[in-house]
């Protein structure tokens, strides 16, 4: 009798609350598009990458967050950084005082928005004194960069004629003051396709069906539906949960990406909860509510959150296999609910058919009730005018199982099941099924809101360094991933390392093709490693033990040899990569040259150098040996100011008009875009090697204006000769008084540069080499296709330049060197297709 | 069964990818594509000279992220281009001559004129400083007036 009454409190709160979640279900489709965004951001197949920031500064970080929609900067230190707006002005500032942010920066106005439709007042213009206004007393800020992402709403041409393909989008720059010297963080924004949805569809839908098996089955089924309910709140909690952990913002922002907008899940859960509880007490009315719920929940997991099926990435703290799990939950879950729901419905009428049809046949002795072909079914139990949707159990579903513990089974009243229960063991199980789901729905719930409010931070991708232990100095710390779309050491870090080693291998005879992949396999681990400033468990790790890993890059390259070896046909290589045609004047040692492989190392210090070769040869030991090795140097970082062009060793200003990242041209001058190169070379790019003697004892004898006159630059300030400062751009066409022109027709830049060769350009990375009496340059220029860079420039320059009586091309090789190696990947794979071991 | 369901699939993502909003739904389908005109609007456009030898043009900068005309033709010597923001983003265009000239912000709806002398032939960037990341640059053609 307690119990019975205990029943209508509980009744009650379920009628009221299903009007709201009717009125609910009003509103709702307005909000849901907002819902499970992380600042304006959803799923999506942009990824905006930083690869470095250079130099490092111990405690100074910065970070691409909320799946590329803003930067994060934080400065531990006691000095301001201040980060650059659009126009180079300073637009914020973050330091020991707190954050502040110039009002008189365009930025502080863009910035607000996601896509900038906001207004600047006028008179902002950045140009006048910074305005500072405090907007917060942390050591961290984060802002919505529009340098970093796509600020359209249709897609970029290029992606949206080949929307399965990867795209380098752009290249960007952010540059960031901190105490007179310029901190420049390079990153790219790439399109990266998701995988196939099929697999995610499959899933929701065998869960639907699971689910919505428990409409139709006679025994057990409300438990498979509350089941259903309490499993499709558990989905959808951790869903918003990993939402909410990839939100950096204030808690009052953590707490709405876990209750979506309008806190809407606030209103939701409770009936879910709720509805989950009744159902293991086999209420109909509350089937309905777990599908009302479902299809609150469903709906707008699939116009909301579908999408993380089959893209890239999402803005979530979960894996985006796990993320992809829940939105399958719930999508199938709710979908189950709604068929079990219509099944009950109709099963129900198809009942009170049979009953009505029975009685107008006047057999009312007929009380087996076989007419409805249901065998379960108990007419005379089930009085033909419950009205679905009350809370009265459906003795159809459970009259055989509680039947097995008491007689009192022909009652179906809700109270004597609840008396029933008490008595029998199937009644225990399914009370406490209902206590569980209800007390951990309410616990979790309560428990993720704590969590993701106490939560301080996460620990996102990042340029900088760790801050334990004595601090290194920002050479020794710098770090470049060796992970990414590209290989690291071509464009990143953008001024080359102090030193280099640069080698080529050939393969050792009969050395198949699972030895060579193994070999690059191993290779790429260690790369990574070593890139990290991680050892790789050999003794003589100790030789860089206490070193960071000053910027170390290593860069591989496959040689025109190796095609038709290990298994690679010879059809296999691109025809960009034949073997480079003589040229005028060369005189080349072939033991010097060319080779299977090809390794570029390079770092801020030569024992990280050396102990990265070391390793590297190594490994190669049983597959590969060195056919040559050479290195390189180039001034220390720090000796010079920061930012500044190096020079070569015949002491001019060497690399000026190289290609500029921050081009819009860059990757297609430097990187293979085309579909016209094989796959495994996208993103990749050419490196041609060139060990150039400089003949320095005839060029000392020059005169310092015959010197500039031989390159067409000053050699103080590397400025053209025909004036300005070092980037001026060169006029050719600046005569002197007796009309000869001022950069002479044979100076080397007149002869090298784009203009005169029909647009060839190479991006020219090489280090000075000194080996005893030889000295000079060892050339490297890395390409989107040596036809259209090095080789045209070679053949005009070579024998013609003024720069030719003194240098003599002594060495030469030819790499084509495949694009980044994604993590757990190996450098080149592509190129050995479904065979990759 | 599966083949059908990839039918219902292709149906669906065909009609109503577009409401998971610019990048669609499963490859693309539906995805919000830049329209035709915005692709092939690269057509140059020359200034018009003005009596006191002054070339004038305008150009329309949108929501689009597009300069229009993109392409400006023009000879050496004085050029002013009027930015006619049509949008509601604001954009901040510079004429990359050397030195370059920076336009400075343009809101939404607002109009803004720049002078720029140019004395070297060649080919100057346009670049808006917000969206240059997201491709929104024109170009200033400039040739011998002979
Ligand atoms: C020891 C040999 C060489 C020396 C000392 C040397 C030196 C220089 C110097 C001082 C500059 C001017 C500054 C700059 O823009 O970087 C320059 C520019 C250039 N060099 Fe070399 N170079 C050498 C070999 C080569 C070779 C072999 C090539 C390619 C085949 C080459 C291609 C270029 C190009 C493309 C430029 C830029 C021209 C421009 O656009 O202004 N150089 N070189
Ligand atoms: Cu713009």
């Amino acid at each position: 009798m307690r119990d019975r009454l205990a029943g209508w409190p509980a009744r009650l709160l379920l009628r009221v609350l299903v009007v709201v979640a009717a009125s609910a279900g009003v509103v709702w489709p307005a909000s849901a598009a907002q819902a499970h965004e992380v600042a304006g951001a959803g799923a999506t197949n942009f990824r905006t990458t930083l690869s470095a920031l250079a130099p490092a500064v111990s405690g100074v970080s910065l970070s691409v967050v909320e799946n590329g929609s803003r930067l994060q900067a934080v400065n531990v230190t006691g000095e301001d950084l201040i980060v650059q707006g659009y126009t180079g002005e300073p637009y914020a500032k973050i330091g020991p005082d707190g954050v502040f942010v110039n009002d008189n920066s365009p930025a502080t106005y863009l910035n607000t928005d996601r896509y900038a439709t906001t207004v600047v007042p006028s008179g902002v213009d950045g140009k006048g004194e910074p305005r500072w206004r405090k907007v917060s007393s942390e050591n961290v800020y984060r802002w919505h960069d529009h340098r970093i992402h796509w600020m359209l709403k249709t897609l970029p041409a290029p992606v949206a004629a080949d929307p399965s393909a990867e795209h380098r989008v752009s290249d960007w720059t952010v540059a960031l003051d901190y105490g007179g010297q310029t901190l420049t963080a390079t990153g790219s924004l790439d399109w990266v396709p998701g995988p196939s949805p099929t697999l995610w569809l499959l899933l929701a839908m065998a869960i639907a069906i699971l689910v919505g098996a428990g409409g139709i089955l006679p025994r057990g089924g409300y438990r498979l539906l509350a089941a259903g309910t309490g499993l499709l709140l558990a989905a959808d909690l951790l869903h918003s949960a990993g939402v909410a952990v990839a939100e950096t913002g204030s808690l009052a922002q953590r707490l709405g990406a876990l209750f979506g907008a309008d806190a809407i899940a606030l209103f939701v859960w409770p009936f879910g909860i709720l509805a989950a509880w009744r159902l293991a007490y086999a209420s109909r009315f509350a089937a309905v509510v777990a599908a009302c719920v479902g299809t609150l929940l469903g709906f707008s997991m699939a116009l909301d959150d579908a999408p993380v099926w089959w893209r890239s990435s999402a803005p979530t703290g979960l894996s985006m296999t796990v993320d992809r799990v829940t939105v399958a939950v719930v999508i199938g879950a709710s979908a189950g609910l709604i068929i079990a729901v219509a099944a009950l419905g109709l099963r129900s009428a198809l009942r009170r058919a049979a009953a009505v049809t029975a009685a107008e046949a006047a057999a009312a002795v007929a009380r087996s009730g076989t007419a409805t072909g249901e065998s379960d079914v108990d007419a005379a139990t089930q009085p033909a005018s419950e009205p679905v949707g009350s809370l009265s159990r459906d003795d159809g579903d459970e009259g055989g199982d509680t039947g097995r513990g008491a007689a009192s089974d022909g009652g179906g009243r809700e109270g004597d099941v609840v008396a029933v229960g008490e008595s029998g063991p199937s009644g225990v199980a399914r009370r406490s099924v209902a206590g569980y789901l209800a007390a951990s729905g309410v616990g979790v719930v309560a428990g993720a809101a704590v969590g993701i409010g106490l939560r301080t931070g996460d620990a996102p991708v990042s340029a900088s360094t760790s801050t334990t232990g004595p601090a290194l100095s920002d050479v020794g710390a710098a770090r470049v991933a060796y992970h990414g779309l590209r290989q690291a050491g071509i464009a990143v870090p953008v001024r080359p390392q102090a030193h280099s080693w640069v080698a080529a291998f050939d393969l050792v005879d009969g050395v198949d093709a699972k030895a060579l992949q193994g070999l690059l396999r191993q290779w790429s681990a260690a790369a990574a490693r070593l890139a990290d400033g991680q050892g790789v468990g050999q003794p003589d790790d100790h030789l860089v033990t206490g070193s960071g890993p000053c910027a170390l890059t290593v860069t591989f390259g496959f040689g025109p040899s190796l095609f038709g070896k290990a298994g690679i046909p010879e059809t296999a290589r691109p025809v960009a990569l034949a073997p480079l045609p003589a040229f005028t004047g060369e005189r080349l040692d072939p033991g010097a040259s060319d080779g299977d492989l090809g390794v570029v190392v390079a770092a801020d210090d030569p024992l990280v150098v050396f102990h990265a070769a070391r390793v590297l040869e190594r490994i190669a030991a049983p597959v590969a040996r060195v056919r040559w090795r050479q290195t390189g140097f180039a001034a220390t970082p720090g000796a010079t100011a920061l930012g500044s062009t190096g020079r070569n060793l015949m002491g001019q200003v060497d690399g000026t008009n190289n290609p500029k990242p921050a081009d819009p041209d860059f990757a297609a001058k430097v990187f293979v875009t085309g579909d016209d190169q094989p796959a495994w070379l996208r993103q990749g790019s050419y490196l041609v090697v060139r060990r150039i003697r400089m003949l320095l004892d005839d060029w000392d004898r020059l005169t310092l204006d015959a010197q500039q006159k031989v390159i067409g630059r000053r050699k103080d300030t590397g400025a053209p000769l025909s004036g300005g400062q070092e980037t001026t751009p060169a006029n050719y066409g600046t005569t002197q008084a007796d009309g000869s022109p001022v950069i002479p027709v044979n100076a080397h830049i007149r002869m090298a540069a784009p203009a005169f060769n029909n647009g060839a350009a190479m991006l020219r990375r090489g280090w000075s080499y000194a080996d005893g009496d030889r000295a000079g340059l060892l050339f490297l220029a890395y390409q989107a296709d040596p036809r259209r860079g090095f080789i045209p420039v070679q053949q005009r320059l070579a024998g013609n330049d003024a720069l030719s009586r003194f240098i003599r091309h002594e060495a030469s090789a030819l790499f084509a060197v495949p694009g980044g190696v994604p993590d757990g990947g190996f450098v080149g794979q592509d190129l050995f297709g479904k065979d990759a071991a | 069964m599966i083949r059908r369901l990839v039918a219902l699939l292709t149906v669906v993502s065909l009609s109503g990818c577009a409401i998971w909003g610019t990048e669609g739904g499963p490859s693309g389908a539906g995805a919000a594509k830049p329209t035709a005109t915005a692709e092939a609007s690269s057509v140059p456009v020359t200034a018009s000279r003005g009596a006191d030898g002054v070339q004038r043009i305008e150009i329309t900068i949108g929501d689009d992220l597009r300069l229009r005309p993109d392409t400006v033709r023009a000879t050496t010597g004085t050029i002013e281009i009027t930015f006619r923001n049509s949008g509601v983003t604001p954009h901040d265009i510079s004429v990359d001559t050397v030195p370059a000239v920076d336009g400075g912000n343009v809101n939404g709806g607002d109009t803004r004129t720049v002078t720029v002398t140019v004395t070297q032939p060649g080919t100057y960037p346009m670049p808006c400083a917000y969206h240059v990341t997201s491709g929104m640059q024109g170009t200033l053609e400039i040739v011998d007036p002979s």
